[in-house]
């Protein structure tokens, strides 16, 4: 009993876990836009992040170290390095997005500035991440984050046109009156937010640090394969609400305050209440996740002691990597830069960087010295090759669309 | 060498210089300035129509609809920032127009939505109602 429910609440934590400020704000824009033609890239995005997010869970418990704690070993310092600082810059640009995200739900509950926000934000983040052990921020944040699934209710609520929605998520093309290009920036930035790099950093980092080994790898690959589709399904249903009720009158989300008005014409005020707990939940979460990330990620790489599972003095350098990332976080989000604008241009960037963080994984995967006789089987690979060529190509076409498009207008 | 140097010279000075602008270009402008204040207005009509029904909180309404008030004004000042060509001053006249009404209609329904007033309410959501069909056509005849 003990393990079915262990099993079932790391599926919930996945669930819950999987939205974050990049994943609320694109999808509630892109379903104003463009309805529901561009659920087909949230669907590719789900498959590739459940096909990465498997093995570097499948590395981490096999190799019982994480993701960067062997791309130096295995890539050499050159490489590693570069790859440290791509990935690790995109994390941080999230980190910010996040707390920006949160800074912004608190303004839509209070009405208080979110500027205001932003170093109490930042304080409390900190304390958490300082204080609180690793299982009780990963499944609160992560349970919480359940409250996101009022959008789902939301949509079953306003009785849309299901043939209509299916219409539109079949046509895969962009709506009257927007472009090719337009339509090519938003698969671009719904790829990036769905295969954010910090999830696979945070996964791995997350199995070492709650001492997976290969008896472990079952409920692993239940919580990826169930969980991520099931958050894949919440993002899908805020793009829905907002095809429905936004896409008809021509309303183009720009902002945090505009994504629960469709659940508040469904369901009133409480809808809304839940909501609001919902993007508390869902950002405060990603926050502590991408700034563990940006911690792990430095510490692993320079072969410093990390993690939450041993005391903060003895991992004082990655502890102070974490405090430094927030304090520089604070410092942007005080310019009074558009929290909004960072997280189009974090999915936009993460993008871009996607093939410096999943070649890794794939090459160490493959690898017998580490994986022994847990190494990729075909399907893996095949999934993996194809998954790596489309992210080529992803990131690629991420910085033209973005300037042919003005930055997807 | 000798000619490269002023020639380079003069190419920056015009690079600087405000362009005097192509009229399909500043009517292809004038629409998407439109559009977007529309989709503004429109956000803050259902926004303050959620208020009066009680199915929203105050301060999410008010966060909502200032939002679009700071949005609107971004929008119309960067509008008002263009250059029009010749032959174009009707469309800036007329965008401009639409474009003063949203911004005093959006910021009615700030004050009443701030004040909980439900007559103002109720008047806004009217003004907002025309300020969003006008753009709407207007928008609409100049694409």
């Amino acid at each position: 009993m003990k393990k079915v429910f262990a099993l079932a609440l790391g599926i919930l934590t996945a669930i819950g876990g999987f939205v974050d400020i990049g994943d609320l704000v694109t999808n509630a824009l892109v379903g104003s836009r463009f309805g529901l033609s561009l659920a087909w890239v949230v669907a590719v995005g789900v498959v590739g992040i459940c096909v990465f997010a498997e093995m570097s869970g499948r590395v981490a418990a096999i190799s019982g170290r994480a993701t960067f704690d062997l791309v130096r070993e295995r890539l050499g310092p050159r490489l590693g390095f570069a790859n440290l600082l791509a990935s690790m810059g995109v994390t941080f640009l999230t980190f910010i997005a996040e707390i920006g995200g949160v800074a912004l739900s608190l303004e839509i509950a209070t009405s208080v500035n979110e500027v205001l926000w932003v170093p109490v934000v930042a304080a409390a983040l900190w304390i958490v991440l300082w204080r609180v052990k690793f299982e009780v921020l990963e499944n609160a944040f992560g349970l919480a984050g359940l409250a996101l699934v009022v959008f789902a209710v939301a949509l079953w609520k306003l009785g849309p046109d299901w043939s209509a929605l299916w219409g539109q998520a079949r046509s895969a093309a962009p709506p009257p009156g927007e472009s090719w290009t337009s339509y090519g920036y938003y698969v671009v930035a719904l790829f990036g937010a769905a295969m954010t790099p910090y999830e696979v950093f945070f996964f791995s980092s997350g199995g070492v640090e709650e001492k997976w080994t290969a008896k472990s790898l079952s409920t692993m690959r239940l919580n990826v394969f169930v969980g991520f589709p099931l958050g894949g399904a919440l993002s899908l249903s805020i793009a829905a609400v907002t095809a429905v009720v936004f896409l008809p009158v021509g309303v183009q989300v720009n902002s945090l305050a505009q994504v629960p008005i469709p659940v508040a014409v469904a369901l009133g005020k409480v809808g809304v209440a839940v909501a609001l707990l919902g993007f508390f939940a869902a950002t405060f979460g990603a926050a502590c996740e991408t700034g563990l990330s940006v911690g792990y990620s430095v510490a692993q790489f320079f072969g410093w002691r990390w993690g939450k599972f041993v005391a903060p003095r003895q991992a004082a350098r990655f502890h102070a990597v974490v405090l430094l990332s927030t304090v520089l976080a604070v410092a942007v989000l005080l310019t009074t830069v558009d929290p909004i604008a960072v997280t189009e241009y974090s999915v936009v960037f993460s993008a871009l960087a996607l093939p410096l963080t999943y070649l890794p994984i794939l090459v160490i995967a493959n690898d017998p010295d580490y994986m022994g006789g847990s190494v990729n089987g075909r399907f893996a690979n095949a999934l993996g090759t194809v998954y790596f060529v489309v992210i080529v190509v992803v990131s690629v076409a991420a910085i033209p669309l973005m300037i042919l498009t003005k930055g997807g207008q | 060498m000798l000619l490269a140097a002023p020639f380079t010279a003069v190419l920056l000075l015009t690079a600087c210089s405000t362009p005097e602008g192509d009229p399909a270009a500043y009517r292809e402008e004038a629409v998407s300035t439109l559009q977007a204040a529309h989709s503004e207005v429109e956000s803050a009509r259902i926004t303050v129509r959620l208020r009066l029904d009680d199915r929203t909180f105050s301060r999410a309404a008010d966060t909502s609809v200032t939002g679009s008030e700071t949005a609107l004004t971004s929008i119309a000042g960067t509008f008002s920032g263009l250059q029009p060509p010749p032959g174009a001053d009707a469309v800036r006249d007329r965008a401009t127009q639409l474009l003063n009404n949203a911004q005093d209609a959006v910021e009615a329904a700030r004050i009443a939505v701030r004040r909980d007033d439900r007559q103002g309410l109720r008047q806004a959501l009217s003004d907002l109602a025309k300020s969003s069909t006008a753009l709407h056509a207007a928008a609409g005849a100049l694409s």
